[in-house]
């Protein structure tokens, strides 16, 4: 089975990162390529400046192209924003004894029909489990009942905003093949198989955006994104110290840290300060204090939502950190906290050959995106052969 | 600006210039037209000779006759463009007399989609405001339509001031189920008449509670390219509730999400001598609970004969609002903030200042730091953009 290289944009608030990525002959997932820019032009997520994001994806682009040895033509593009909403629904349909795989096909078209205003496009609808006559969780072909339902998740978005950065990629030539919601991603490399099945939580910290992805009984169950990011923070630090953004940056790199700590409260830091001023420090504990209350808020809000559905109990599995953000000092203990779950911080681990540099947290989404567009396209590829073995069978053949 | 006596000649009024380009615009306004009693400038600019001089506007402009050769363009959006690009000179002798173009296109289509944009530049040229109302395609009309709109409406925003987009998918669940197709067609057409009537109503007679020109103007400069519009109409006792309801509830405005999230906005109140004040003062006091804190709402009321018993709210709001910057915010310290609580002269109206508002957003928008310039990300109310610790109350020590 060979395959095209695989090729993934993450088009992040603070990086822009291209991935490259082919399949070996046992059919594992290699990481071949990177391209890493620092990106600006973007905002939250979304796209602010179209000149300068799309210099930076350029960038980033041609560091992959020159060290994979390729020209790259199609991508596929991880994103997010504020906008992105998960939206669960529910399909039923009436059967008439056993239930076959064409009634499973109909279920789940069913359940994928939702009216979304007319702004909002559907970007992923996941197909979490099957009840037959309301049992739950099965594995419906071969049953015999009266009702079958399919559960999905809808994850939508606002069109203007993701065509925007599709116009990006477009902007330089290249097509887009499809468009995925990064916290799908980042779940899809750092999360594990039994994680999804004790269920789990995944909060993705990106720049300008959090994005999370809830596992429970191994199917997806909620995800969304919430527009406050590493951005956030720094501007909070800014704000409450009035420094420059940069030096505000600097500080939370340096200093940073998600839990007020006792020996916070009479240290003091020294904050950059123009020539000619009067040299100012700040104590610790406030600088402690300012993250911590952005931090917690954040994490306070995915929690309301996973409440509201009814899933906190459901997430066995812990809660696992990954983006740039988790690199915050002690940010998984205040997840702990918040959530009252083991926390973990996480990266890219489904994918083999990975050099050490790559399984940071911050590489979760963009190596996810690319085992995301692997999975789709072996599934095609599935597909594609089950039907011609299905016309076999018509034909006699089979 | 607002002191305007009538409108005919000479006067300080805003002049406007109402044009549908293509023939599902023209259609519209020619509906409108119908029962206009003071009917502003209207003009119908198209390819198709025969939609022209079928059609009841007075003034008529038929484009590119070289390349359309009198006939429609046939969907093929790139002939509209070309049509119009030959008869610059004619439009641009259109729009030479006034101060605002109100543009309607109904895209997908070839002429208005991309003949639309054209003019819009001149418009822009030649000084005016523009704001476009569009209606973009159902659905199934199918998905070239909807690409060529899509990409219409880019063009579109990059030269008008504003552009009303009016998505018939998101009218369309406002509709009873089964409704013939010409019902949902004419009802499309019925919100864009209603909406630029509305507005016209407001800008263009001498009214109780007048909005002026430099109101509508700082709402468009500053809308971000793009503008929200909603509707609703009330009949007889509880009308006001009607109207409310049909508009913060439905559809329209997503439920009222729009006006959540929207930093300014129009309300242009239409009824007829029976209207009361207490009316007024209801509708003022429903949006400003349902808009975000520090939003910028102004109002105007028309009274119009006929219309006893009836009352129409036309709401135009700016999603992607960005507050003036300082120098500018005293040329709309004029209009913006009346209260319809009280009518008073115009000219007193000029000289009150509501200096304790305009000074809290000017605060509040400095809080936002980096991301005053982008949309506010609103939960529950809040705006997660200003730092937590300041939400929270707490001081810093620096």
């Amino acid at each position: 089975m060979s395959m095209e290289p695989i090729v993934a944009v993450e088009i992040g608030t603070n990086r822009a990162r291209v991935f490259v990525g082919e399949a070996r002959e046992d059919g594992a997932l290699m990481i071949t390529a990177v391209g890493d820019c620092a990106s600006s032009g973007m905002r939250k997520g979304e796209l602010f400046h179209f000149e300068s994001a799309s210099q930076c994806l350029e960038r980033a682009l041609r560091q992959a192209e020159d060290a994979a040895n390729l020209t790259v033509n199609e991508v596929h593009v991880a994103l997010s924003g504020s906008q992105i909403e998960g939206m669960p629904n529910r399909g039923e349909i009436p059967v008439d004894g056993e239930i076959t795989a064409e009634h499973v096909e109909h279920v789940c078209r069913v359940a994928r029909e939702v009216t979304l205003p007319a702004d909002r496009e559907i970007l992923h609808s996941i197909v979490g489990q099957f009840s037959v006559d309301g049992l739950c969780g099965v594995k419906p072909e071969g049953m015999v009942g009266q009702k079958l339902a399919a559960d999905v998740l809808i994850v939508h978005g606002q069109h203007a905003r993701m065509f925007n950065l599709v116009r990006v990629v477009k902007g330089l030539k290249l097509e887009v093949a499809d468009l995925l919601f990064s916290g799908l991603c980042a779940a899809m490399s750092a999360l594990s198989a039994e994680q999804k099945l004790q269920g789990v939580l995944l909060i993705d910290l990106g720049g300008g955006t959090t994005d999370y992805m809830a596992y429970a009984q191994a199917k997806i169950a909620d995800a969304g994104a919430i527009g406050v990011g590493g951005d956030h923070v720094t501007n909070d630090i800014a704000k409450a110290f009035r420094l420059s953004t940069m030096e505000a940056e600097a500080l939370k790199i340096q200093h940073g840290d998600a839990m007020v700590s006792a020996a916070g409260r009479t240290r003091r830091l020294p904050l950059p300060a123009a020539a000619g001023e009067t040299p100012r420090t700040a104590k610790l504990s406030d600088l402690q204090s300012v993250i911590h209350l952005r931090m917690e808020e954040t994490f306070g809000l995915i929690r309301a939502r996973l409440q509201r559905q009814n899933l906190l109990h459901l997430l066995g599995g812990g809660v696992v950190l990954t983006g740039g953000g988790a690199y915050l000092k002690n940010v998984a203990q205040l997840a702990e906290k918040v959530f009252g779950l083991p926390c973990e911080i996480g990266g890219p681990r489904n994918v083999s050959g990975l050099t050490a540099n790559l399984s940071g947290p911050e590489y979760a989404t963009g190596v996810g995106a690319v085992l995301c567009a692997y999975k789709n396209a072996c599934l095609r590829q599935e597909q594609a052969r089950s039907v011609w073995r299905r016309l076999g069978q018509w034909f006699g053949l089979g | 600006m607002n002191l305007g006596k009538d409108n005919q000649g000479g006067d300080t009024r805003c002049r406007i210039l109402v044009a549908g380009v293509g023939g599902g615009a023209c259609s519209v306004l020619g509906r409108v037209l119908e029962d206009w009693t003071e009917p502003p400038a209207v003009a119908a600019v198209n390819t198709d000779a025969r939609a022209l001089a079928e059609s009841g506007i007075p003034l008529k402009i038929q484009i590119g006759r070289t390349i359309a050769k009198g006939m429609g363009a046939g969907g093929d959006a790139e002939l509209g463009r070309l049509a119009a690009s030959e008869d610059l000179d004619a439009l641009r002798a259109l729009v030479a007399e006034y101060d605002l173009l109100v543009l309607a296109a109904s895209f997908g289509g070839g002429t208005g989609t991309r003949a639309a944009p054209v003019l819009a530049r001149i418009a822009r040229e030649e000084g005016l405001l523009t704001l476009a109302f569009v209606t973009t395609p159902f659905a199934f009309e199918g998905a070239r339509r909807q690409e060529q709109a899509q990409e219409g409406l880019a063009a579109l925003r990059q030269q008008a001031d504003a552009v009303v987009c009016l998505p018939n998918e998101r009218l369309h669940s406002m509709l009873p189920e089964g409704t013939p197709l010409a019902e949902a067609f004419a009802f499309v057409d019925r919100m864009m008449g209603a909406g630029i009537r509305g507005l016209w109503t407001l800008l263009a007679r001498d009214n109780m509670l007048n909005l002026d020109f430099s109101d509508l103007q700082t709402l468009v400069e500053n809308s971000g390219n793009e503008c929200c519009f909603g509707y609703g109409e009330g009949q007889g006792p509880g009308r006001d509730e009607q109207a409310l309801t049909e508009l913060l509830e439905g559809p329209m405005l997503e439920k009222g999400r729009v006006i959540a999230n929207s930093g300014a906005m129009l309300l242009c109140v239409a009824g007829g001598p029976d209207l009361a004040l207490s009316e007024l003062e209801k509708i003022h006091r429903r949006f400003q609970e349902a808009a975000r804190p520090g939003a910028r709402i102004s109002m105007g009321a028309a009274v119009l004969e006929g219309w006893s018993g009836r009352l129409a709210l036309t709401v135009l709001a700016a999603e992607h609002w960005m507050p003036p910057s300082r120098s500018g915010g005293d040329r709309r310290a004029d209009g913006l903030f009346d209260e319809p609580d009280e009518a008073p002269p115009p000219e007193e109206r000029k000289r009150r200042s509501r200096k304790t508002t305009q000074q809290s957003e000017l605060h509040l928008s400095d809080d936002r730091g980096r991301f005053s310039n982008v949309a506010p990300t609103i939960y529950d109310g809040a705006d997660l953009d200003i730092p937590t610790f300041m939400r929270r109350g707490i001081r810093m020590p620096t």
